[in-house]
């Protein structure tokens, strides 16, 4: 369906965000925040909770007073210096957490809300053309309230998109679905994004849901970016040792405190004050030569093992094929590049 | 989930099902009466009114009903909503404050207006002044002692229950509806017309069937103004013509009209439901802009002033003028009555919602949520309506006993039910069990049912697990159960008016007679006393809303 695409002038740079400064009662919740996103592209703003990612969701949208920084999208301007366009002229979409679907219309009135001024026949042609896009045909005398989690998600989308937004915002879209059908209803949004080539942020602190959904994704702490990259690119190189541990990398080990038997070749230059990323599944566990540890514990992880061993006085946990005794020894070898993360 | 053995329900079972039958037999007793008693068989003053006056009563209490909704509605929902959604210097007062005319019965504002507004008062007088008019020919003016006029003092005294739950619906409303509005593209008048105003629609549909149901059961306000509507009509019955029959179907066919506003009642309760989201964070609040402050301020203040200020400060003024003739012997006398009266009530009203509740509780089976709903009935059921149900069958005792007596020849105890303030004992009780229930339920359901689980587990017996765990848990419900019924019992009218006995009055009646008799100026420190004690749980509830 081509008429939910938006045709745009140029192909690449629709959403530019230049140092965006968000604080509530002198409290900084959004600092020098700075973002550029391709036409189509899904990025993922991944952190803890209370970093300041659905700040930066609604500091796009406009639902909230931005002190400072600018907003562009599809070379519209939406926030310049005092300059701010209202929520309502901005032209987008956003799902929110709760879906926030009004409770006192049907389906087909929530879809239709912000088609009100065009022709009857258009509408319902709208609704009808959305509704069999979210696969929800037939339900639209239904109230939110007669809808499943994942039928409400859909509603929401179907509702988000009706006017052809060029920017799709979604607050941890995924966080009130159950988990068995959590997977199945990523993969078939993601799907409809892609064939209507819409551009969209989704905020999560779920690292599958990045994994599982986004084509970039954006590490947040404490109101910073932190790190903007292919997701692969994050948890296999992260920047610094926060983004390592929040992305649960691997083993991260204090460069001054790395045993150098553990390598079969000799370490190159590398920061000493920072940390080496050792990935659970990089191990040799019996080699000939190499750094001696014992195992601590054996969990069966489905078709593989996971380890827990010490090795030098430290904890790490190994990935391995094997089940092994508790107390065992092991002689370890690390066989993949190490990683050098900063502090 | 059962917490306790068949055999050990029974008792509790069957002592509050007993209970609850009690309080619901008095409408029973009321449609026998209504329909086959042999006076209601025989007396022909029902045909009488019918074809005559009895469907211009109906006409009236319709009528009053319909413009109080329409005065009550104007005076509460932009209050309301201004104080739902704007953040201003004084607005914790000021949305408190609007709450205060539910503490002055409708009758009182109606006698202080109409001393006002008359012909001889000060405004007529000051007009005729300035305006050189001589006779009542020259000139039009309102006449309060219409039923828009009484519709508006029931208005002043009953707008706070849509002013309140509206201001509640609004509050809870989640900005992200708002949000996700303005994202799709409407501006924030759409938003409030097609947004805010229909999700607060099930709180201004039960606000408006408690107002509804109140100016309905009006007897104070109508009587005073000699407008005759159904409930003076069965006050009429039973004491001009005698006939409790009468009174008794007069009364079934107001109970129609109670039954079906409750019914509308609990369909919109249900609705709401499906309105609140979850996990929706409520209204954030704006500022508003200077013009827009001063129109808060302005009609808020102006309807405070209205329906609180200038009742008590006339009341303030007829006590300076007789305060030695007013605060005598006789006003203590009535207090300690009323009160004592009042407190043995709200006695009786807590243990039994804290018997029906726990055994519900223990035992959560339909029947036992049924002795609930029964029990809570009453609170329905017009003052006058009730009167006359407890009438019935307190006074088909009195005769049975006389009767036993004469027969085994000892003296006659005269009319020891129905003629005494045991009679008006069981009216409070009967009348106000749901106001007490309500309060001990809410509190009961904060309880998590894993507790119950938790002191089984650890050997509890039922009996201390509701003393050492329920019971403690329960307390500020409890001491809230109490106060409540305790001031619903000060303030009732229509009910005590029927049912006191000889040479006893509760404030109540005691300010009625004064202002029947158009000298309320007598009765002003109990006008004052009744009003000071309900503004009590106005200043309990801002109290407690403000902590959470």
């Amino acid at each position: 369906m081509t008429s939910i695409s938006s045709n745009t002038p140029n192909a690449s740079g629709s959403l530019n965000i230049e140092q965006l400064n968000v604080a509530f009662d002198d409290k900084k919740i959004l600092q020098d925040f700075s973002l550029n996103l391709n036409e189509g592209e899904i990025l993922c703003l991944l952190g803890p909770s209370g970093c300041g990612k659905t700040t930066a969701l609604k500091a796009i949208a406009g639902l909230l007073e931005v002190q400072q920084g600018k907003i562009e999208l599809f070379g519209k301007l939406l926030k310049k210096n005092a300059f701010e366009l209202p929520p309502e002229k901005r032209d987008i979409g956003f799902i929110f957490q709760d879906y926030a679907l009004f409770p006192h219309m049907s389906v087909a009135q929530n879809i239709a809300f912000s088609l009100k001024g065009q022709p009857k026949a258009a509408i319902e042609a709208i609704i009808k053309q959305n509704l069999a896009m979210v696969h929800l045909d037939g339900l639209q005398e239904r109230y939110p309230h007669e809808l499943s989690g994942g039928q409400q998600q859909r509603t929401a989308v179907a509702r988000a998109l009706a006017n052809r937004p060029k920017l799709l915002l979604m607050d941890e879209p995924f966080s009130n679905i159950d988990s068995q059908v959590k997977q199945s209803l990523m993969s078939e949004l993601r799907g409809l994004l892609k064939e209507h080539n819409i551009t969209c942020i989704f905020v999560t602190h779920a690292k599958q849901e990045a994994f599982a959904f986004a084509d970039k994704t954006a590490i947040l702490n404490q109101g910073k970016l932190v790190q903007v990259d292919s997701s692969q690119k994050i948890y296999e190189q992260p920047k610094d040792s926060f983004v390592a541990k929040f992305m649960e990398s691997g083993n991260l080990i204090p460069c001054q405190q790395l045993p150098t038997k553990l390598f079969a070749k000799p370490l190159p230059e590398h920061d000493e004050s920072g940390f080496c990323l050792l990935h659970e599944n990089g191990f040799v566990l019996n080699a000939e030569q190499g750094e001696k540890a014992v195992v601590k514990d054996c969990l069966y992880m489905g078709y593989r093992y996971r380890l827990e061993v010490t090795m030098n006085g430290q904890s790490l946990f190994i990935e391995s094929d094997n089940r092994f005794d508790i107390h065992s020894e092991l002689t370890l070898k690390y066989q993949h590049q190490p990683v050098w993360v900063a502090k | 989930m059962r917490l306790f053995k068949p055999a050990s329900i029974n008792f509790l079972s069957l002592t509050s099902g007993l209970l609850a039958l009690l309080i619901f037999a008095p409408v029973l007793a009321l449609m026998y009466e209504s329909l086959f008693s042999s006076e209601a068989l025989n007396d022909d003053t029902f045909s009488n009114l019918a074809q005559t006056v009895l469907w211009d009563y109906l006409a009236n209490s319709l009528q009053i009903v319909g413009c109080t909704l329409v005065f009550a509605c104007l005076f509460a929902i932009a209050p309301a909503w201004w104080c739902a959604r704007y953040e201003f210097k004084g607005r914790s007062i000021l949305q408190w404050a609007m709450v205060f005319p539910l503490a002055i019965p409708a009758y009182i504002s109606g006698y202080i207006y109409t001393e006002a507004l008359d012909y001889a008062g000060p405004i007529q007088t000051f007009l005729r002044d300035v305006f050189n008019w001589q006779s009542p020919a020259d000139y039009w003016f309102f006449d309060i002692r219409s039923i828009t006029g009484a519709s508006l003092m029931l208005a002043l005294a009953l707008y706070p229950y849509i002013y309140l739950l509206m201001r509640n619906g609004f509050a809870n409303q989640s900005d992200h509806l708002e949000h996700a509005g303005r994202l799709l593209g409407a501006d924030e008048r759409r938003i409030f017309f097609s947004i805010r105003l229909p999700l607060a629609r099930p709180a201004l549909a039960i606000g408006c069937t408690l107002v509804a149901m109140e100016s309905l059961a009006d007897f104070g306000t109508v009587h005073l103004f000699a407008i005759s509507t159904l409930t003076t009509a069965i006050y009429d019955s039973w004491l001009v013509y005698g006939s409790l029959s009468t009174a008794a179907k007069i009364s079934c066919l107001l109970l129609l009209f109670v039954v079906s506003l409750v019914w509308l009642e609990s369909r919109q309760r249900k609705a709401q439901k499906h309105y609140d989201l979850k996990g929706s964070h409520g209204l954030s609040k704006k500022i508003p802009s200077r013009g827009k402050l001063l129109l808060i301020w302005g009609v808020c203040l102006g309807i405070i002033t209205l329906g609180f200020i200038i009742p008590v400060l006339t009341l303030v003024g007829y006590n300076l003028d007789y305060f030695t003739e007013n605060w005598n012997s006789t006003l203590w006398q009535h207090s300690q009555h009323t009160f004592t009266l009042a407190f043995g009530a709200a006695l009786i009203c807590t243990a039994l919602a804290l018997l029906f509740n726990s055994n519900h509780r223990f035992v959560p089976n339909k029947l036992n949520l049924a002795q609930q709903n029964v029990a809570s009935i009453g609170y329905a059921i017009p003052g006058t309506v009730l009167a006359i149900a407890i009438l019935i069958p307190l006074g088909t005792m009195d005769l049975t006993l006389n009767a036993w007596l004469e027969n085994w020849q000892m003296d006659s105890v005269g009319l020891i039910f129905s003629g005494t303030s045991f009679a008006l004992l069981i009216a409070f009780v009967i009348r106000f069990a749901a106001i007490a229930n309500g309060s001990v339920h809410a509190a009961y359901q904060q309880i998590p049912p894993n507790l119950d689980l938790a002191a089984r587990s650890l050997n509890t017996k039922s009996w201390r697990l509701f003393k050492d765990i329920h019971l403690p848990l329960l307390t500020p419900a409890t001491i809230s159960a109490l106060l409540l019924v305790f001031i619903e019992c000060v303030k009732e009218l229509p009910a005590a008016i029927l049912l006191r006995p000889f040479d006893f009055e509760t404030l109540s009646t005691y300010v009625y007679q004064f202002a029947s008799d158009e000298q309320l100026e007598h009765g002003a420190a109990a006008a004052l006393l009744i009003i000071v004690v309900s503004l009590l749980p106005i200043f309990v509830l801002s109290r407690t809303q403000r902590m959470s």
